[in-house]
């Protein structure tokens, strides 16, 4: 796992250093112009930059290298813990960025916040990244590039539909349904929420690992 | 080191049904035209695919069994396959070195300046010639026993190929114990390197033979139609009608020369005999 994480981050060097940039610049210049807010910055860079992880997949495919990557000491099980690890350590390295470049950004605005409200919202954001990788790369590795593209457009519109369908479907609940609801969740308070967040997103980070695993265990070169 | 015995692998318009060994200390080739089936031969003894019958060992194990300090132990290269284009020499050294305990560090970059591949330019812009000339020696740098090599020289310039050809005569001059798969269609990479030969055609392999055998034993007869009535055909593995009668594989040169003198009889080579195998009428 080693190796190909050396070639991963080779791969990010060569390839995502760029992105990154452009990332970073893009945000800060929108801030500046006052078009997007500190917490804009951290979601937009956390976010975004979690789609490299995905993407180095389709620079193990170019050329086939794919194949060649399995005949190296390297089991099918071995590459999947390398992408997932791989895709916490790269958003993790660009969150820290996102947020500090958002801190900085809040400090300068002066606004008052509570510190771990601050911290709190922005780890939101590193665990809708995570929700994203979760969903992209089983895709990914199930489906080749082109496809994948489609797959993801098609999660996406049934996403949107689901939440569409349900925001039509609380209306017909029963109010005390509603209520007990709501008051649950504000009960929770801040940190409860993020909690829950947590919670989900590990179900779906396992999900996706074990779908991973089945996919690749699965794949013909 | 490999052994292959009844492999079966079907695809919807395609069937493989091979069996094949490499011994310790061999260089063994495989030849056949493109789409004759070695690819999929050498997907299957890598684990890459699965098959639908037979039974494939490397070192004494299925393939799915293979562990990593069994991969350690092979060296591979795929014709069709490689390093991302997106990576540089540079950046591959630290991945080999990595899942290779075994790696050669100092030699892979000294064998590198010596073939002018360079370290720091993308991959994808390579000439064909240097990224073989890459994968061959990333597969003889970290100590493998074992390199099951699929075309390895497509593609290249004659230069190019003897290069790469002189590294495998290298690998094998180092240790006697290892051992070579190489697949080609290119008859002449073949005849100058290997022990024994495989042919395979339309997913059969239709021919084994020992290297020396068919270069020295191994002819071919040009025969009117006459000659051809009188000809002892015990001895006669393949047939094709000619303009002027027929043109006939054997494996007893010395015997038609002999005793049918008025009979063409010429030496055999890899080329001929693969065309005669995969096009002429077997006796």
């Amino acid at each position: 796992m080693k190796g190909l994480l050396i070639k991963d981050m080779r791969l990010l060097i060569n390839q995502g250093q760029t992105l990154f940039l452009m990332l970073v610049a893009v945000s800060l210049i929108l801030s500046v112009m006052g078009a997007a807010s500190p917490s804009f910055v951290v979601s937009y860079i956390t976010i975004i930059f979690s789609f490299f992880t995905a993407s180095t997949i389709s620079y193990d495919e170019y050329d086939n290298c794919y194949l060649f990557l399995m005949t190296l000491p390297v089991t099918r099980k071995g590459y999947v813990n390398e992408k997932f690890l791989f895709g916490f350590l790269s958003t993790i390295a660009a969150w820290i960025v996102g947020m500090a470049a958002g801190t900085i950004l809040l400090l300068r605005e002066g606004k008052e916040i509570h510190a771990w409200n601050w911290i709190g919202e922005c780890a939101m954001y590193i665990l809708v990244a995570w929700i994203f990788l979760s969903v992209m790369l089983p895709v990914r590795l199930k489906f080749e590039a082109e496809k994948a593209k489609y797959v993801n457009m098609i999660l996406l519109v049934a996403c949107i539909l689901l939440v569409f369908a349900g925001s039509q479907l609380i209306s017909y609940l029963p109010k005390t349904v509603i209520q007990s609801g709501a008051s649950f969740l504000t009960g929770l308070g801040n940190g409860g929420l993020l909690l829950l967040s947590a919670v989900i997103t590990a179900a779906a980070v396992t999900a996706s690992y074990v779908s991973a695993r089945h996919i690749m265990e699965r794949k013909q070169f | 080191m490999l052994e292959i015995n009844g492999l079966i692998k079907q695809y919807k318009d395609f069937t493989l049904e091979c069996s094949m060994k490499v011994e310790k200390g061999r260089i063994t080739g495989l030849i056949g035209e493109n789409g004759a089936g070695k690819s999929t031969t050498f997907k299957s003894a890598l684990g890459l695919i699965s098959y639908d019958g037979g039974e494939v060992s490397v070192f004494g194990k299925a393939p799915a069994q293979l562990q990593k300090e069994d991969r350690e132990r092979m060296g591979i290269v795929l014709g069709e396959s490689g390093f991302s284009g997106y990576l540089k020499v540079k950046d591959i050294i630290p991945v080999l070195a990595a899942v290779y305990p075994r790696f050669e560090r100092k030699r892979f970059i000294k064998l590198c300046a010596k073939f002018g591949i360079p370290q720091d330019k993308m991959i994808k812009e390579f000439s064909t010639g240097m990224k073989a000339k890459v994968k061959v020696l990333a597969a003889i740098t970290h100590g493998a026993d074992f390199l099951l090599l699929d075309e390895p020289t497509t593609g290249l310039d004659v230069m190019t190929r003897n290069d790469v050809l002189d590294l495998l005569r290298e690998y094998m001059e180092q240790d006697d114990s290892r051992s070579i798969l190489i697949s080609s269609h290119i008859s002449s990479d073949l005849e100058g390197l290997c022990d024994d030969v495989y042919m395979i055609h339309g997913g059969r392999i239709i021919l084994h033979e020992d290297m020396d055998e068919l270069l020295n034993e191994y002819g071919l007869l040009k025969a009117d139609a006459e000659q051809f009535k009188r000809l002892d055909k015990e001895h006669i593995l393949s047939v094709r009608k000619e303009n002027f009668g027929y043109s006939c594989l054997t494996d007893q040169r010395q015997y038609y020369m002999e005793n049918y003198p008025d009979t063409v009889v010429e030496k055999g080579n890899l080329d001929e005999v693969i065309t005669m195998m995969s096009g002429g009428r077997r006796l």
